[in-house]
C-alpha cells in the first residue's frame, strides 16, 4: 500500500476468513481481511472488543481455538503461505520468525514453571542453546525487558510477580529469538500510564535496532498515535479503514473511525471539551452470523449516515488517496 | 515444609482423640459386650460369673474412667488383649495392616496403570467415537455395585480359570507367605477395586487434560513453536494432572485403612475383615485399635495429598512467601 518497490513486504495477509462453526450457528469472526506489514513498520490494528482483532493474530499463527477455523485466505511471510505450510514447518516459524504477545499475562504464563524457564524454553527450541546458555540469555532478555533484578526474578513463578512484571516476561519471551514479525495483542492494556510509556519506548528501541515489523492490536488510540506508522480500523470481522497514522488522525473517513476518534478526543480532550456530549457508536458490535444482513455494510445499523444502498450491497474497499483505503459507499 | 508436616501431625491428635471417643461411646451404646459374645448363656451361675468378670475388668466404673484408662494404656503401647482370640491386639492388627497396605499399593498401582493412560487417550481422541464408548463404559462400571464387579471377576479369574486364588492373603505349600505369594493373593481384590477406581481416574484425567489444553499458557507454548510432545508433557500434563496427586493421596489413605466390603467378599485378612470380625464378637480392644489405625491412615493420606500437591504446584508451595520477591510495578 505504501509504494516500496525495492522491498518485499514482511507479512501479506489476503482475504483471511476465520469462522467459528458450531451446530446450527456460524460466527464469521474474521471475514476477508487484507493487510500488509513492511519491515520496520508498526501497524496498529484498532477496533472494539469482538471485532476480530485477536482472532486475526491467532489466524496468522494458525492457533485459533476450536471450533474456530481459518476457512479462506493466504498469509505470506518470507515467501511461505503459513496457512498451507505443514504443521512441522510452521512450528519452526512460530516463536523464531513470529513473536506473539498474548493478552492476559497471568493466564498466558504457565503457573508451575519459573518465568526464567519459560523464556529459556523458546531459546532452547530455536537456537539450539544448551540449558546454561539459554538460562543466561533469558536473564539478559528479562533485563532488557526491564525486569530487575532479573537474576532473582527469573526464579519466581508468575503468581509471585506484579502485572507489569508479568507483561515484561511475555515481552522477553516473544522477542527472545529476535523475530522479524511481532504480533502484540493488547500488550499494554491494564498497565498504568508510566509503565505503558516505558514498554512502548522499549518496543520502539527494539524495533529500530532490529528493523522488525509489528502488528500492534489495541483499542487504545493514544498507543496507536504514539508508536504506529499505519492504522487499520477493524469492525465486525473486516477492515473498514487503512491509512498512515497522520492521515487517519487528521481526517478519518469511515463513519465508524470518525466516531472512534471523536470518542477518544472527548476522553483525552480534557475539561474544555467535557461539556460536549460524546459521540459514540450506539448499539453493540453485531457479530456476523450470516443471513440477510451479511449482504450490506456491517456498520449500517449503527451508522448515522446510512442510505438504502448501504443495506443492499456490500460497500467497496477503495483506495481514496494514496495509501488510504476505506470501505464505505459514501466516501 | 518440615515445620508444616510436624504441625499437621500434631494437628491430627485432637482428631484421633475425637474418633476414639465416638467409637468408645458407640461401642457402649450398642447392646451386648465381649462377654455376651463369648459365653454360653445356658451355663450355671452365668450372672454371678459375669459380675466377677466385670468387677475384675473394671466394667462397672464410669464410662469416662474406662475411656481414660484405655487411652492411658493405649498411648503407652499397651493395646490390650483380644477377648475373642486371646492374643495381644497388636498381633492381630499388625499383620492385618500389612495385608491392607499391600492391597492398597496394588490397587493404586493398577488404578494408575489402567486409568491414566485410558484418560490420556480419551483426551487425545476427545469427542471421537471411542471417547464416547469408553466414557459410557466407565460410567457403567462406576455405577455398578462393587460386589457385582467383584463377583464376576471372582467367578472368571478364580473359579473357572484358577488363575488367581479366590481368598486369603497367603497360600499353602512351598513359597507360602513370600512376597510373590502375597501379591498373587492381593491381585484379585486389587483388580476389582482398580477397575472401579480407574473409571473415576480415566474420567478425571480426560477432563483435566482437556481443560488444561484450552488454557492460555498452552497457546503461549504453541506460539513459541514448541513440539507437541513438549507442549503436552511440560505444559498440559504438568498442570492438568497435579490435582490427580491429591486424589491419589486421599485414596491411598482410605485404602490402607482397610475396606470392609472388598476384604469381606474376598475373605482377605486385612483391617476391614478384622474390624468386621471384632464387631461381631464385640471385641472392644480390637475395634478401638483398628479404629485408631484406620483413622490415622486416612489422616496421613490427606497429609500426603497436601504435601504432594504443594510439591507439584508452586502456587501452593510458596503461598505466604510472596514478600520474598520485590513486588514492584516496574
Amino acid at each position: 500500500m505504501t509504494a516500496r518497490a525495492e522491498e518485499v513486504p514482511l507479512l501479506r495477509v489476503r482475504g483471511l476468513a476465520t469462522w467459528f462453526v458450531e451446530v446450527g450457528r456460524v460466527t464469521r469472526a474474521v471475514n476477508g481481511v487484507d493487510l500488509t506489514v513492511w519491515p520496520g513498520q508498526v501497524v496498529g490494528l484498532v477496533g472494539e472488543s469482538g471485532s476480530g482483532k485477536s482472532v486475526t493474530a491467532l489466524s496468522i499463527l494458525r492457533l485459533v481455538p476450536p471450533p474456530g477455523r481459518v476457512v479462506a485466505g493466504e498469509v505470506w511471510l518470507q515467501g511461505c503461505d503459513l496457512l498451507r505450510l505443514p504443521e512441522r514447518a510452521l512450528r519452526a516459524i512460530r516463536g523464531r520468525d513470529i513473536g506473539y504477545i498474548a493478552q492476559d499475562p497471568l493466564a498466558a504464563l504457565n503457573p508451575v514453571l519459573t518465568v526464567g524457564a519459560q523464556v529459556a524454553e523458546v531459546l532452547r527450541r530455536h537456537l539450539r542453546a544448551t540449558r546454561r546458555q539459554a538460562w543466561l540469555r533469558a536473564l539478559e532478555l528479562l533485563e532488557q525487558a526491564g525486569l530487575a533484578p532479573a537474576s532473582a526474578l527469573a526464579r519466581a513463578y508468575p503468581h509471585q510477580l506484579s502485572g507489569g512484571q508479568r507483561q515484561r516476561v511475555l515481552w522477553a519471551l516473544a522477542l527472545a529469538c529476535r523475530p522479524p514479525l511481532l504480533l502484540a495483542d493488547e500488550p499494554t492494556t491494564a498497565l498504568d500510564a508510566t509503565l505503558q510509556a516505558d514498554l512502548l519506548a522499549r518496543l520502539q528501541d527494539w524495533q529500530r535496532q532490529t528493523g522488525s515489523g509489528v502488528l500492534l492490536i489495541t483499542h487504545d488510540l493514544a498507543v496507536v498515535a504514539a508508536v504506529a506508522d499505519v492504522v487499520a480500523v477493524m469492525y465486525a470481522g473486516q477492515l473498514v479503514e487503512w491509512a498512515a497514522v497522520e492521515q487517519l488522525g487528521l481526517a478519518p473517513l469511515h463513519p465508524y473511525s470518525q466516531q472512534l476518534w471523536q470518542a477518544a478526543a472527548h476522553l483525552y480532550g480534557g475539561v474544555a471539551q467535557a461539556a460536549k456530549p460524546a459521540v459514540t457508536a450506539a448499539g453493540a458490535v453485531a457479530a456476523d452470523e450470516g443471513g440477510a444482513a451479511a449482504d450490506g455494510c456491517r456498520f449500517a445499523p449503527r451508522c448515522p449516515y446510512v442510505l438504502p444502498r448501504c443495506v443492499e450491497q456490500p460497500p467497496p474497499w477503495r483506495e481514496v488517496q494514496r495509501g488510504h483505503w476505506v470501505r464505505c459507499a459514501l466516501v | 515444609m518440615v515445620v508444616y508436616i510436624v504441625k499437621r501431625l500434631f494437628g491430627m491428635i485432637p482428631m484421633l482423640l475425637a474418633v476414639t471417643v465416638v467409637a468408645f461411646l458407640l461401642m457402649h451404646a450398642a447392646p451386648g459386650d465381649a462377654w455376651d459374645a463369648l459365653i454360653n448363656p445356658s451355663i450355671k451361675d452365668v450372672d454371678q460369673l459375669r459380675q466377677v468378670q466385670a468387677a475384675a475388668a473394671g466394667w462397672n466404673d464410669p464410662l469416662w474412667h474406662q475411656y481414660v484408662r484405655w487411652l492411658g494404656l493405649f498411648v503407652q503401647g499397651q493395646w490390650g488383649y483380644s477377648f475373642a482370640h486371646h492374643v495381644p491386639v497388636w498381633q492381630l492388627v499388625g499383620p492385618a495392616w500389612l495385608n491392607s497396605a499391600l492391597l492398597a499399593c496394588c490397587t493404586e498401582a493398577l488404578t494408575l496403570v489402567i486409568g491414566v493412560p485410558l484418560g490420556l487417550w480419551q483426551a487425545y481422541r476427545a469427542h471421537s467415537w471411542w471417547d464416547h464408548v469408553w466414557g459410557g463404559v466407565s460410567v457403567v462400571v462406576y455405577a455398578l455395585p462393587f460386589y457385582v464387579v467383584a463377583l464376576v471377576l471372582l467367578d472368571a479369574l478364580a473359579f473357572h480359570s484358577h488363575w488367581l486364588p479366590a481368598q486369603g492373603a497367603v497360600g499353602t505349600g512351598p513359597g507360602a507367605g513370600s512376597l510373590g505369594d502375597r501379591l498373587r493373593h492381593a491381585l484379585l481384590p486389587a483388580i476389582s477395586l482398580a477397575l472401579v477406581n480407574s473409571a473415576v481416574y480415566s474420567r478425571y484425567v480426560r477432563d483435566a487434560v482437556l481443560a488444561a489444553s484450552a488454557r492460555d499458557y498452552v497457546r503461549t507454548a504453541r506460539a513459541k513453536g514448541l513440539r507437541e510432545r513438549t507442549v503436552y508433557v511440560r505444559h498440559v500434563l504438568r498442570t492438568g494432572l497435579s490435582p490427580l496427586i491429591t486424589q491419589l493421596g486421599l485414596d491411598l489413605g482410605a485404602l490402607a485403612g482397610g475396606l470392609v466390603v472388598a476384604e469381606g467378599l474376598f475373605s482377605y485378612p486385612g483391617l476391614g475383615l478384622l474390624l468386621l470380625d471384632a464387631v461381631h464378637s464385640r471385641d472392644s480392644n480390637v475395634i478401638l485399635a483398628v479404629t485408631v489405625v484406620t483413622s490415622s491412615a486416612v489422616l496421613i493420606g490427606n497429609l500426603l495429598a497436601d504435601v504432594l500437591y504443594a510439591w507439584a504446584d508452586p502456587r501452593v508451595r510458596t503461598a505466604g512467601r510472596e514478600s520474598q520477591w520485590p513486588v514492584n510495578a516496574r
